[in-house]
């Protein structure tokens, strides 16, 4: 930043603003968003409709951070989240009848590990590229659970999915709390230990990483396994709330989550983000989707108006970044 | 110019025509696991039906060149046919297919904006295309599906006008061609597969880079919008929600094809290979009542096989230091040097623009780059 | 530093159990069609050879629809066919092509669940030029197709939705109502059907019954619950019923409108199990039972008779009784 005798000093002081404005901008974004669903209704700043919102987005929020993850440690995108999502809960439903609740859950947990080891594997170790392998990991999984659980409905039974289906601390179900808690296991680890650290090098450069000592295959690949897990915990979570599971449930969590994490400023191509923009990102999402229906856009308009708004605020991001990095 | 591309080494050149190995392979398994796909007829119409998307492919192949990609192709399959089928009325058949067409090209102009000008990354800024512009679809449509005024006009799409070709295969194999020879012969063709193989490189040779992204963008586009045409001109329907199952089958004809997501390799024939082989495994399977999600699943064997042979070329981890040649020795020092926003370059740039390298240098050349590029890299609008 | 032979070792691996899986796909499905054929021609004991029948379904990825194919395929064992089943995936395109394939295969008939009802006709009149009879299944076609048709079977998207906004209207007696829609995928047939019947029906019965809003809930629970939230909060105690498409999303609304405490009902089509204890409960005030194996049966007698030269109505509609809690021991959910 120059400055000359004159309007050195308006010109540094419009620049700093303008740097805020670059940092923070999402959150600017989502106060903006957040003020005009007020204004166009009265029920939006309602807890109701807090709460509706946070739920809405509550499993985006899940995947999402295993994205941010994946993002960050510079391999692009999970494609495979849908199907682990779906496969989960279908596995978890079909066996908890056999091996009893818990056992469900973890064996539901391991696959989606599983899952995410093969893809880690083949991006971290092999080099592969992630759109294709995480797609074909996508449709395998997902046909072995269908070829599994049918192309029908598997209900939850018994007591435990039961409770875990419909518990509340409160008012809030318990898929926020839980949200919560993950939210910020992920910030300290991301941003508190060596292998968040390392996370950061590897996405911000894979060579220079290498040379300098860190395992980057194994943190690709480690980036990968946490996304699996956290989409199977979103599969079981999402099935017991909803009583039951089909092939189904997962469609369009990849999307919305990559979105999430691009809309909230995290740079595709690795090496930088936060959790806070993450979540951020999620919640812009979320509050979307409210003021679509509050405001009553009609059913054909509201294509359009997304795909307006996630290029808008890339494009905005990217914009902004130029200034941040300056 | 041919005769330099070609050496004597017979083990490299047959690998290098081995798509045509695989389709050979993939006719005989599926002709053994299903006999009647071998009757003339099926074969046919294999051929009649994978061109739909085989022309979407060809588009998609100049934007995978580029390195990047586009989602957005199903979507502009659907507004392209609805604006015409629209359009029929008011302007009369023809003048509603040209601006059908030009539908498509105007989407290519969206991403190629969004992509090269507003520098979003390509897989989201196709993304937020395909999502927009099936909104617009159903806005234009009202949601539901639009009849022509003049059905008689379109119906001709369904009958053999060369041979037993029908208009949309002619298409397809025509433009093929076509853009083969474009890519390979002319100028523009050879600087669009440099920008796409070294960005910086080309840069500095003075090439202009984003322009290239942006006409790849474009043609994708139109491709997109001439299928999607004659799509609804033959169902006699404009649809808005057509296509949308089309993303898959298009990038994995370019993929198994052998180009390279990261750029500046492949081939538009090989990617015309690819159309038939995937389009083979469709109608082999379609004749074997295989449920769709079954062959969705071996859709994605197919891609993780060809992503993992692919990654096989590259011999080694990247940037493991190695070779006693002067060449390699010349990389690896390179890759040391490798920092956040710099794109490796080779140590000659004019290397990255003659075209004229021997078939075997081009080979091990690429798959140096293919190893050196085997890792995320970063500074590019690059997927 | 992994190998070049190791790498080699495990691609080559994963190539073989990949092609294991496509090969075992493709030939269990074609194993199982010739298994059956086999088993036909050693057990019938009527003169007839079974005739290879092909059906072009518009997916056999909904419990539904996965029901309906192999009522259809069943059914048609019994009465002499020889049921090939085509896997349109919801895509006009893909249909239109296995029309073709069809075609050429020279089947002696096609039983088509229209994935698009305008799409298809060029493949119909394909198939009528070919002199292959058509039987229209589940979803009506075009009325400019019904020249190459032989008969329709099955429910009618609209005359369910009319017969429910019937119903509804009725029984709110002239009152003024709201009414939330929660719609299913737009621009697929039935979305269009269900949401014209319902409201010509309404317009009919009761004109103070107004549609307050339209969300499209793409069929799924989760979607529909959210909407249903967001609405809820929107309109509050203005909302006196919601309407879904089906059964699926309706269950997914139950959930909000419990949550949200608020007194409003729900009318749904096509009842699946899980609704049903929502009927019991009085949160629906009905269902509409669509039961695929009625629809399945008659596809295939009637496919069976159109090809033994029987002659057969243009247009039979399967029945589907309106399920309340009054009737509902009568209707169990089929799936």
């Amino acid at each position: 930043m120059t400055v000359s005798v004159a309007s050195g000093t308006l010109r540094a002081r419009g620049n700093a603003a303008l740097l805020l404005l670059a940092r923070y901008g999402i959150y600017v974004a989502l106060v903006l968003m957040c003020a005009i669903g007020a204004l166009i209704s009265g029920s939006f700043l309602t807890i109701t409709n807090i709460l509706s919102i946070a739920l809405s987005v509550g499993y985006v929020g899940f995947v999402a951070i295993g994205m941010a993850f994946v993002v960050i440690g510079g391999s692009l995108i999970d494609l495979s989240i849908p199907g682990v999502i779906a496969a989960a809960g279908l596995i978890a439903l079909s066996t908890e009848q056999t091996v009893g609740p818990v056992p469900a859950i973890l064996i539901a947990i391991v696959v989606g590990c599983f899952v995410g080891l093969v893809n880690g594997t083949a991006v971290g170790y092999f080099r592969a590229n992630a759109i294709l392998v995480t797609y074909a990991a996508q449709i395998i999984i997902l046909g072995i659970s269908q070829a599994v659980a049918g192309s029908g409905n598997i209900y939850a039974h018994g007591a435990v999915f039961n409770w875990l289906g419909n518990a509340t601390i409160g008012r809030v179900p318990l898929v926020l709390p839980i949200l919560a808690v993950a939210l910020l296991v992920a910030y300290v680890t991301l941003h508190r230990s060596t292998f968040g650290r390392q996370v950061f090098a590897t996405g911000g450069g894979y060579q220079a990483s290498r040379v300098a000592g860190i395992p980057v295959r194994r943190i690709v690949m480690t980036t990968f396994v946490i996304s699996g897990a956290l989409a199977a915990v979103t599969g079981v979570l999402m099935s017991t709330a909803l009583g039951s599971a089909q092939d189904t449930i997962g469609t369009g969590y990849e999307f919305s989550a990559i979105t999430a994490v691009a809309i909230g400023g995290t740079s595709l191509f690795g090496g930088e983000g936060t959790i806070g923009r993450v979540l951020a990102g999620v919640l812009v999402v979320g509050v979307l989707d409210d003021l679509l229906i509050l405001a009553g856009v009609s059913i054909n308009a509201q294509g359009l108006v997304e795909g307006v708004i996630i290029i808008g605020a890339v494009a905005l991001d990217v914009a902004l970044r130029r200034v941040r990095t300056r | 110019m041919s005769a330099q591309r070609f050496t004597n080494n017979l083990p490299a050149r047959l690998y290098a025509v081995r798509i045509y190995g695989v389709l050979a392979l993939t006719l005989v398994v599926a002709g053994i696991l299903v006999p009647s796909f071998l009757q003339p007829l099926n074969l046919e119409n294999t051929v009649i039906q994978a061109s739909p998307n085989g022309l979407m492919a060809l588009g998609e192949t100049l934007v995978i060149f580029m390195g990047c990609i586009d989602l957005s192709v199903g979507s502009t399959l659907a507004l392209s046919g609805l604006v015409a089928v629209i359009l029929q009325g008011p302007l009369g058949p023809w003048p509603a297919v040209l601006v059908g067409v030009l539908s498509g090209t105007g989407v290519g102009v969206i991403n190629g904006l969004v992509v090269t000008r507003l520098g979003v990354n390509a897989f989201i800024a196709t993304l937020g295309t395909m999502t927009g512009i099936a909104g617009v679809s159903l806005m234009i449509s009202g949601g539901n599906p639009i009849s022509p005024p003049n059905i008689g006009f379109g119906l001709p799409m369904n009958n053999a006008i060369i041979w037993w070709l029908p208009p949309p295969t002619v298409a397809f194999v025509g433009l093929c061609i076509l853009l083969h020879i474009l890519v390979t012969r002319t100028r523009v063709g050879r600087n669009l597969m440099s920008v796409g193989g070294n960005r910086e490189a080309s840069r500095r040779a003075g090439l202009r880079p984003n322009a290239y992204v942006f006409g790849a963008y474009v043609a994708c586009g139109t491709f997109a919008g001439l299928s999607g045409v004659m799509l609804a001109l033959s169902l006699a329907t404009g649809s808005p929600i057509i296509g949308s199952v089309s993303v898959l089958p298009v990038i994995a004809s370019v993929v198994v094809g052998g180009a390279s997501l990261l750029g500046g390799a492949g081939s538009v024939v090989k990617t015309g290979v690819g159309v038939l082989i995937i389009g083979s495994l469709s109608m082999a399977m379609d004749i074997a009542n295989v449920s769709s999600w079954d062959q969705d699943i071996v859709l994605g064997g197919v891609l993780l096989f060809v992503v993992l042979m692919g990654t096989l070329g590259q011999g080694g981890t990247p940037g493991r230091l190695r070779g006693s040649t002067r060449r390699e020795r010349r990389v690896s020092s390179v890759i040391g040097e490798a920092e956040k926003g710099v794109r490796l370059e080779e140590s000659s740039s004019v290397a990255a623009l003659t075209a004229t390298r021997s078939h075997q240098e081009e080979t091990s050349m690429r798959k140096e780059e293919a190893s050196m590029r085997g890792y995320k890299i970063t500074g590019g609008d690059q997927i | 530093m992994r190998s070049f032979s190791t790498r080699r070792l495990v691609a080559v691996a994963m190539a073989v159990a990949i092609a294991a899986v496509a090969i075992s796909s493709i030939s269990g499905a074609s194993a199982a069609t010739k298994t059956s054929a086999a088993t036909k021609v050693a057990t019938k004991t009527s003169a007839a050879t079974p005739k290879k029948v092909c059906l072009l379904a518009n997916t056999t990825n909904t419990a539904y629809a996965a029901l309906l194919n192999v009522a259809i395929a069943t059914e048609g064992k019994k009465v002499g066919l020889n049921v090939e089943t085509l896997d349109g995936n919801n895509d006009i395109a893909t249909q239109s092509e296995e029309m073709s394939t069809c075609i050429a295969e020279k089947v002696a008939g096609v039983i088509v669940v229209p994935v698009d009802a305008l799409g298809i006709v060029p493949a119909l009149a394909r198939a009528y030029a070919a002199g292959i009879p058509v039987e229209n299944s589940n979803a009506e076609v075009a009325p400019s197709g019904l020249k190459y048709i032989k008969a329709f079977t099955g429910p009618s998207d609209y005359k369910m939705a009319y017969e429910a906004g019937t119903f509804l209207g009725n029984y709110l007696h002239g009152k003024a109502a709201n009414i939330a829609e929660i719609e299913g995928s737009a621009g697929y047939g039935p979305t269009i059907n269900r949401a014209a019947g319902f409201a010509a029906a309404l317009k009919a019965t009761d004109p103070k019954a107004k549609i307050i809003a339209e969300e499209d809930g793409n069929w799924v629970q989760e979607t529909a619950e959210n909407e249903a939230r967001t609405l809820i909060v929107k309109y509050g105690s203005e909302i006196n019923y919601f309407y879904c498409h089906n059964d699926t999303m309706c269950v997914g609304v139950a959930a909000a409108i419990k949550a949200s405490g608020l007194p409003i009902h729900i009318v749904s089509l096509t009842m699946i199990k899980q609704g049903e204890a929502l009927i019991k409960s009085g949160v629906f005030l009905f269902s509409i039972l669509q039961s695929p194996y009625a629809d399945g049966d008659l596809a295939a007698e009637t496919m069976a008779k159109i090809l033994n030269g029987q002659s057969v109505p243009k247009v039979q509609y399967i029945t589907t009784p309106i399920v309340t809690k009054a009737n509902m021991s009568k209707y169990p959910a089929p799936y």
